[in-house]
């Protein structure tokens, strides 16, 4: 059985999808010969074996989890301060 | 072993309800269980969980290589099958060997080097009854195995070259069996019947293929593949055979193993009748 993967999903949400538990993302990567920390690409498919009958597979089913980081807040403002480059290579202190 | 993540994460909430300093920081008895102090939402719970999914992700990897280098260890112990299969295939077709018999690899691309591996599958038995240790290959082409035959004669010099003296070896690299079979299927009649017989006949040709190479071929798995397929109701495997490279056919009764190492899977000897279902 394959999964197609939807915007901002990681591996640890396909896992939980289709198995109903996190710790399946390990072997579900070694199956796929891809990187735990990989980035998946949306519509990428992701061959995760039998669907479980699990309480949680069914009901995320419902609503899909996408748990990605993919939006990095900026921080601005008199009580906030810059150290070193700028954008998203930049650290903020309060 | 690895522990489970469960078990990794009880462990840390034990920890972190013992330690003192974090209970006179948050305030609990001693002996408060970690579940009946912190929320499942709770930051406190999802920072252990991800430390524990950590941790069990090293433990894991930590199985996964020693499993590996068992099998390596397994494999490198000289003149077991299990050796004499895994130089098998190590042959690269067209390239010297060194004086230890490993392929001589310098001045090849690592194209040139994957494209000369051509053995794909490889198993050695040791034969008591005739004294032969039997070497059975294939090559294989769009994920479908074949024999070898224009470079047999350079294998059998390969095999020559690396074997142990004494040893008397013989290279089975042959056609796979042909497999016929017969079933009675009794499928759901909402269903179409030529729907549900396509579908059959996948089932078993993925059966077929997917055998390991010299792998028992058993009524019973080919039985539970079909009971897989959706609409089918009951299988019932009237009968089985299996037709080597010189042309003798052998039924199956229950179990068997294909003489060339793996089967063949021919439509056309597939024959399937289709019954509906009535209760």
């Amino acid at each position: 059985m394959k999964a197609t993967v939807l915007p901002r999903q990681t591996l640890l949400d396909i896992a939980i999808l289709s198995k109903g538990e996190a710790s399946a993302a390990i072997d579900i990567a070694i199956d796929n010969n891809i990187s735990l920390t990989d980035d998946l690409t949306i519509g990428q498919e992701i061959e995760v074996g039998e669907i479980s009958k699990k309480l949680a597979a069914k009901i995320l089913s419902l609503e899909p989890p996408a748990t990605a980081i993919d939006t990095i807040i900026k921080y601005q403002g008199i009580n906030f301060m810059e150290i070193e480059g700028s954008g998203e290579d930049s650290f903020w202190v309060r | 072993m690895a522990r489970t993540l469960e078990e990794i994460r009880e462990g840390l909430q034990d920890e972190w309800m013992r330690n003192t300093a974090v209970r006179s920081l948050y305030g609990f008895a001693p002996d408060t269980p970690f579940a009946s102090f912190y929320s499942k939402a709770s930051i406190e719970t999802l920072i252990i969980y991800i430390v524990a999914y950590c941790a069990f992700v090293v433990e894991t990897l930590m199985d996964k290589v020693k499993a590996e280098i068992d099998e390596r260890i397994e494999q490198e112990l000289p003149g077991t099958c299990r050796w004499y299969a895994l130089k098998m295939k190590e042959y690269h077709h067209g390239f010297l060997l060194d004086e230890w018999g490993n392929p001589i690899t310098e001045n090849h691309t690592d194209a040139e080097i994957l494209e000369a591996q051509i053995i794909k599958h490889a198993v050695a038995i040791d034969d008591t009854m005739t004294g032969y240790l039997l070497i059975k290959i294939a090559g294989e082409e769009n994920g479908i195995k074949k024999p070898l035959k224009e470079e047999e004669n350079n294998i059998k010099e390969y095999i020559l070259r690396i074997k142990y003296a004494g040893v008397k070896t013989r290279l089975i690299d042959e056609e796979g069996d042909i497999f016929s079979c017969g079933a009675d299927i009794w499928y759901d009649p909402l269903l179409k019947s030529s729907t549900v017989e396509y579908n059959c006949k996948n089932a078993i040709k993925a059966y077929i293929q997917n055998l390991p190479f010299n792998g028992e071929f058993t009524i019973m798995a080919l039985t539970d593949a079909l009971q897989q397929v959706s609409g089918v109701n009951i299988v019932q495997v009237r009968s089985c055979s299996g037709k080597d490279y010189s042309g003798v056919e052998s039924a199956i009764a229950d179990k068997a193993v294909p003489y060339a190492g793996y089967y063949q899977y021919i439509e056309e000897n597939i024959t399937l009748n289709m019954i509906p279902y009535e209760r």
